[in-house]
């Protein structure tokens, strides 16, 4: 070192001794910023993952409560107006909405989660409500009114996660009927997966390090999107059944022989149509993912020596590795989901149940094949006459025509916002001639207004 | 402000082969005051010609060329590569020009201006330039001002090119000649192979500059 630092000034010697402890200097330097890097992003990363799961729980929880709120209302025949107040408990008191508990006569309490029947207890206007009933036991309190148009308070019981999971999902269906009971089924089971997910916990910083040199961190991300990916596409999936089930048992025909037979023929005719569109998707989003990874790393974009050598260079890492897994697996799991949705449904077609389960079990599935086949040819160059095609159109006529009444053959207002071809209000205005309800989501003021006073009834 | 005729006095005497030494040891017995010569070599020293330019190797400036031409090939800036190689080219006449009319106030202006022109031809390669300009103020002043600043900015330009196209050519060769070979790994692994390459900028840089500037003089 010392031979080194009295080399000859300005010398190569001395020139290679003060760089070279510049370059030590550098490299310490560089380890400790990076390693304060990798601590600081996997604690960021540890903590975002730990605090979306808790409030994907907690929204999970909060919708189970307002499924048991809408129980006891409606067994009650409350209002369906209620006003709520979370409980937030502290050390020594517990906070609400005081305004609440003004002019109340009943109390309703102590519920059952299972026949939704609950204790009437008159209001104790010498206590305060914290003091009449201990509220630490309970979620949230509402706010209704009875059948005699009084405000009446009911106290939701505060639920363990099992007790909450056994919450049945409030509808205007039926209970009882075996379409009911599945979907119900497999809202417990999401629920159950993502209540039951628990976030992993590393403290020591080392660890961390370690952790993030074997791309822990990377695949982490990706489960991380792939769980909630997965959760929301089932949760939508299950949601948009229930929405059509209530629709179409609203609208319940008297002869429902007579429509199942309908549906049956709609969905044996308009099958293998969906299932081909579904094959044809998943060849195209091949493609697409293998050319989105490319830009995602250079290729595509600016196709220099430079961009090029980058995306050679990033491939061999394990953050192009996860990412290139997640895009690859989004669109498997996408695809999977939709066919796994359709082939499920479409091999419980014949399940042996009531009637009127049949009816919602084979609308749903109607719908779930229109649903395809209307965004079946979003990714064609050729979209128009590939829609003619799919939907059974000639090949000359107008595309939105045949969306449109694609649409109204299959007697569903929800798909009049599921294309881009069709006019949504003229969709709307269509079944607005069954039900004038419908002219409520029309958006144009002139035609709503028009389709509410009834003279566009006729098509006019 | 130092005496001209005595700089060109100086210069004429330079190229009949006196060193700087003997000419101040002559002008000194002459009368001349010892701060009046200094200050007249100086000024000799600090200006630029076009001939002083050519004792940078002409392979080197040949290379820096091709440096300058791949670079912007391999960046896509291929265009402004040759804009640029055309603005330094005529830069160098228009400075040959300004100091046979010694006009040294301009050209120390149109030095900044050049790099400053850089900027808008080319963000990546202004980076370049400015690093040469920097460099080249510091060893113009480690060289008590006694090298001609433009020509110092030039030859650590050429250094800095021929030196980023030797790293960007091992990067080349380590990214589609090693890096295949090796299993996916931490972008933090893969950055390492890199350590050597980052390690041989300065000494390469050093090299270059010293092999431009060996026939003027200059350490």
């Amino acid at each position: 070192m010392i031979d080194c630092m009295i080399g000859k000034r300005g010398g190569i010697a001395r020139f290679f001794c003060v760089w070279s402890i510049i370059f030590v200097i550098f490299l310490i330097v560089t380890i400790l910023i990076g390693s304060g890097y990798v601590v600081n992003f996997a604690e960021k990363q540890q903590k975002s993952i730990s605090e979306t799961l808790q409030s994907i729980q907690d929204n999970t929880k909060q919708q189970k409560y307002n499924h048991l709120t809408k129980f006891i209302t409606s067994k009650h025949n409350f209002s369906d107006d209620f006003q709520e107040s979370p409980l937030l408990i502290t050390d020594n008191q517990v906070l609400f909405d005081q305004n609440i508990a003004d002019n109340i006569e009943l109390v309703y309490t102590n519920c059952n989660i299972n026949t939704f029947n609950c204790e009437q207890v008159p209001r104790n206007y010498q206590l305060p409500l914290q003091e009449q009933f201990n509220l630490k036991n309970f979620q949230t309190i509402v706010k209704t009114k009875n059948q005699e148009n009084k405000d009446i308070l009911i106290l939701i019981p505060k639920l363990s996660d099992d007790a909450l999971l056994n919450i049945l999902i409030f509808s205007t269906i039926p209970n009882d009927l075996q379409i009911s009971q599945e979907i119900n089924g497999e809202f417990y089971n999401v629920f159950k997966t993502v209540l039951k997910k628990k976030s992993p916990a590393i403290t020591s910083k080392t660890e961390m390090i370690k952790l993030y040199l074997d791309g822990f961190f990377f695949q982490q991300i990706k489960e991380s999107v792939l769980f909630y990916t997965e959760i929301g596409l089932k949760l939508g999936s299950l949601n948009s059944a229930l929405e059509v089930a209530e629709e179409e048992y609203k609208y319940l025909p008297n002869n429902v022989n007579q429509k199942v037979e309908e549906y049956q023929q709609t969905i044996d005719f308009y099958y293998q149509k969906a299932q081909q569109a579904l094959q044809k998707s998943k060849q195209q989003s091949k493609q697409e993912q293998s050319q989105n990874i490319q830009s995602l790393f250079g290729y595509g974009q600016d196709n220099t020596l430079v961009d090029k050598s980058l995306s050679k260079l990033f491939s061999k890492s394990d953050i192009s590795k996860a990412f290139i897994e997640l895009g690859l697996e989004l669109g498997k799991l996408r695809q999977s989901t939709q066919e796994n949705a359709l082939n499920q449904a479409y091999q419980n077609r014949n399940a042996v149940e009531s009637e009127t389960s049949k009816l919602l079990r084979l609308k749903i599935l109607q719908i779930h094949i229109a649903k395809i086949l209307i965004s079946s040819c979003e990714d064609e160059t050729n979209r128009q006459s590939c829609l003619l095609n799919t939907l059974n159109c000639k090949s000359g006529d107008d595309v939105n025509n045949c969306v449109l009444n694609f649409i109204v053959k299959i007697n569903s207002p929800s798909l009049c916002e599921h294309s881009r071809f069709i006019d949504q209000d003229q969709c709307y205005l269509e079944f607005s001639k069954i039900d004038s309800s419908f002219c409520a989501r029309i958006r144009d003021d002139y035609l709503k207004s028009q389709c509410e006073s009834g003279a566009l009834v006729n098509g006019e | 402000m130092a005496n001209k005729k005595l700089a060109d006095w100086i210069k004429n005497e330079e190229l009949q082969g006196y060193s700087d030494e003997e000419l101040e040891k002559t002008l000194l017995k002459r009368g001349y005051a010892k701060e009046e010569v200094e200050k007249a070599i100086l000024y000799l020293r600090q200006k630029f010609h076009l001939k002083a330019l050519l004792h940078i190797p002409i392979y080197l400036i040949i290379i820096f060329f091709v440096s300058l031409l791949f670079l912007g090939w391999a960046f896509g800036e291929f265009v402004n590569s040759i804009i640029l190689s055309a603005i330094l080219i005529i830069s160098v006449l228009i400075m040959d020009f300004f100091d046979k009319k010694n006009m040294d106030l301009i050209s120390w202006t149109f030095l900044i201006v050049l790099d400053i022109l850089f900027l808008f031809v080319s963000p990546l390669f202004f980076i370049v330039a400015i690093a040469s300009f920097i460099l080249a103020i510091g060893l113009f002043f480690k060289e008590k001002r006694q090298v001609n600043l433009y020509l110092i900015n030039m030859s650590l330009l050429i250094s800095l090119f021929i030196t980023a196209m030797i790293i960007f050519l091992v990067y080349l060769g380590i990214v589609y000649g090693i890096i295949p070979l090796l299993p996916t790994t931490s972008l933090t692994y893969l950055l390492l192979i890199f350590l050597p390459i980052i390690y041989a900028i300065p000494p390469l840089i050093y090299f270059l500059n010293k092999l431009c500037l060996s026939k003027l003089k200059i350490n």
